[in-house]
């Protein structure tokens, strides 16, 4: 399979925070969530993509071109939205749109017109009149007006409507009906991941946990329910992270097959939502 | 390159209007009541010079650089761009000035006066030494670069003041050396070895500060 994006061994530090070799590959055709708690990393590694931040080691490939050796080239094939989108405020739509067309080479002004008109967007308006759903759906609507082969979406998501969120989702499925597009956005909001990601990684404290397909996180992640047994150390290794809780201990294990073999059938072993992992990886102490 | 330039225009259209248009009229007005067009020369490049970093600075403001540099371009051509949308703009609006200072009812400066090789040479020279120290400034620490320069200006001119009181008159001495030494130049020469000789050194200084811009903007981070 085509690989829209590649990482590899990608590294940056700031004060208190280091992105730590993180690699993962977001294969043509696929949409990828980025998940992670608030300062796992998620942003940075956006802004990596964009070169909005210097690197400090690693490498970037979007279809196969290093970001830093072809920027123009890869950035004409990329459609960014942020979370805050921000342009000049007080310019109308069209004038944001008329100045931003002419740097895509595929930019498509039909396209780009009947998304406005779906998207119910007044063009002659300043865009510092338009509410924080509008504004994301202008930064979306310019992102797909150039034809991106690969979205990068910066918690997209967050702050919008339950009906625009789905309406977004939805959209960047359809995105997909061309295989050789693809999709990478982050959240903290692990429903919209079940609903449209094929793939999931997961960023915490700057270090990637897993990237897989999310049918493979449903089959091998559980949360294991049981008494003091869980804590027993020779059988520790099987968890990535452990808590105690008022009721007995929980523990977060990625290889569920192994766990339900090893314990006795007194053990609840229950399919881990993406959300319990993070919590996991936030709350729980990781194995000795 | 061309497409930042129509961004920036386009973008910033009303802001271009208003001060790329006030300028140059108080400039034009004020430069028309002086009788010595060397005082015009300096004190409008000044202005000249501030109009595309307010215009820049309006990126800055609504912090939408990041947005700018997602589009496929590279930093090097951001500050290219913005270095020749900056001369235009600065060269727009000395020229505006310069004809209305000439066409202003009851001006003391004529054609000959302002359109001098001497005038126009000092007007370059100002606008390059205030432009070229600004923008690395400006690209450095954004708005904040402009306050920093307005403030490094005051304090110079305390430092001036306070040499003068305790060196005495040597300090007013050597700064007067200075003409002294220009004409001196333009002698040895000629006065079209001269100008040119001024524009090239020009020419460079506007080269290194490209250079000293595009290298701090490689290492900013957005």
């Amino acid at each position: 399979m085509t690989a829209a994006l590649e990482i590899r061994n990608l590294r940056k530090h700031y004060k208190g925070f280091a992105l730590q070799d993180v690699t993962f590959t977001v294969p043509a055709g696929t949409i990828m969530g980025l998940v992670g708690a608030n300062g796992a990393g998620k942003t940075t590694i956006i802004k990596l993509i964009l070169n909005l931040v210097r690197r400090e080691g690693g490498d970037i490939r979007v279809f196969g071109r290093e970001i830093l050796a072809h920027e123009k080239e890869v950035k004409s094939r990329i459609g960014f939205v942020h979370e805050t989108p921000a342009f000049i405020e007080d310019a109308l739509l069209k004038d944001i749109a008329a100045a931003v067309a002419p740097f895509y080479p595929k930019w498509d002004w039909p396209l780009f017109r009947s998304l406005i008109g779906e998207f119910g967007l007044p063009l002659d308006k300043k865009f510092k009149k338009l509410s924080h759903g509008m504004k994301m759906k202008f930064s979306l609507n310019l992102a797909l007006a150039h034809g991106a082969d690969l979205l990068v979406l910066d918690e997209p998501t967050s702050g919008l409507d339950p009906v625009f969120r789905r309406e977004l989702l939805e959209r960047l499925s359809g995105i997909l009906q061309d295989e050789g597009k693809a999709v990478l956005f982050s959240t903290h909001i692990t429903s919209d991941l079940e609903k449209t990601a094929d793939y999931i990684t997961l960023i915490h404290e700057g270090a990637l946990v897993f990237s897989l397909p999310k049918d493979d996180i449903c089959d091998s992640w559980a949360v294991v329910k049981g008494g003091a047994e869980l804590l027993d150390p020779a059988r520790r290794c099987f968890f990535r992270s452990v808590r105690e809780t008022p009721y007995g201990v929980e523990a977060l294990t990625s290889a569920a097959a192994d766990v339900r073999a090893a314990f006795p059938s007194d053990v609840v072993v229950d399919r881990a939502s993406v959300e319990d992992i993070m919590i996991f990886f936030e709350e729980g102490a990781p194995h000795a | 390159m061309l497409n930042h330039m129509l961004k920036d225009l386009r973008l910033n259209r009303r802001g271009l209007l208003i001060f790329g248009s006030f300028y140059p009229l108080y400039m034009g007005f004020f430069g028309s009541r002086l009788s010595t067009p060397t005082i015009a020369a300096i004190l409008g490049a000044f202005l000249y010079g501030i109009v595309p970093i307010i215009i820049f600075g309006r990126e800055d403001r609504f912090k939408a650089s990041g947005f700018g540099l997602s589009l496929p371009t590279t930093r090097r051509e951001v500050i290219r761009s913005r270095y020749l949308l900056s001369w235009i703009l600065m060269a727009v609006c000395y020229l505006a000035a310069s004809v209305l200072m000439v066409v202003m009812p009851g001006g003391k400066l004529g054609l000959s006066n302002v359109f001098a090789v001497r005038t126009i040479l000092i007007s370059l020279t100002s606008m390059t030494l205030l432009f070229s120290t600004l923008m690395p400034l400006f690209v450095w620490l954004g708005m904040a670069g402009l306050m920093a320069f307005l403030v490094a200006i005051q304090v110079l001119g305390i430092v001036f003041m306070l040499l003068r009181f305790v060196v005495g008159r040597s300090v007013i001495a050597v700064v007067r050396a200075l003409p002294r030494a220009i004409t001196a130049a333009v002698d040895a020469l000629g006065p079209a070895g001269a100008a040119a000789a001024v524009v090239a050194l020009l020419v460079l200084i506007n080269v290194i500060s490209l250079a000293v811009s595009t290298r701090i903007f490689a290492k900013k981070e957005f």
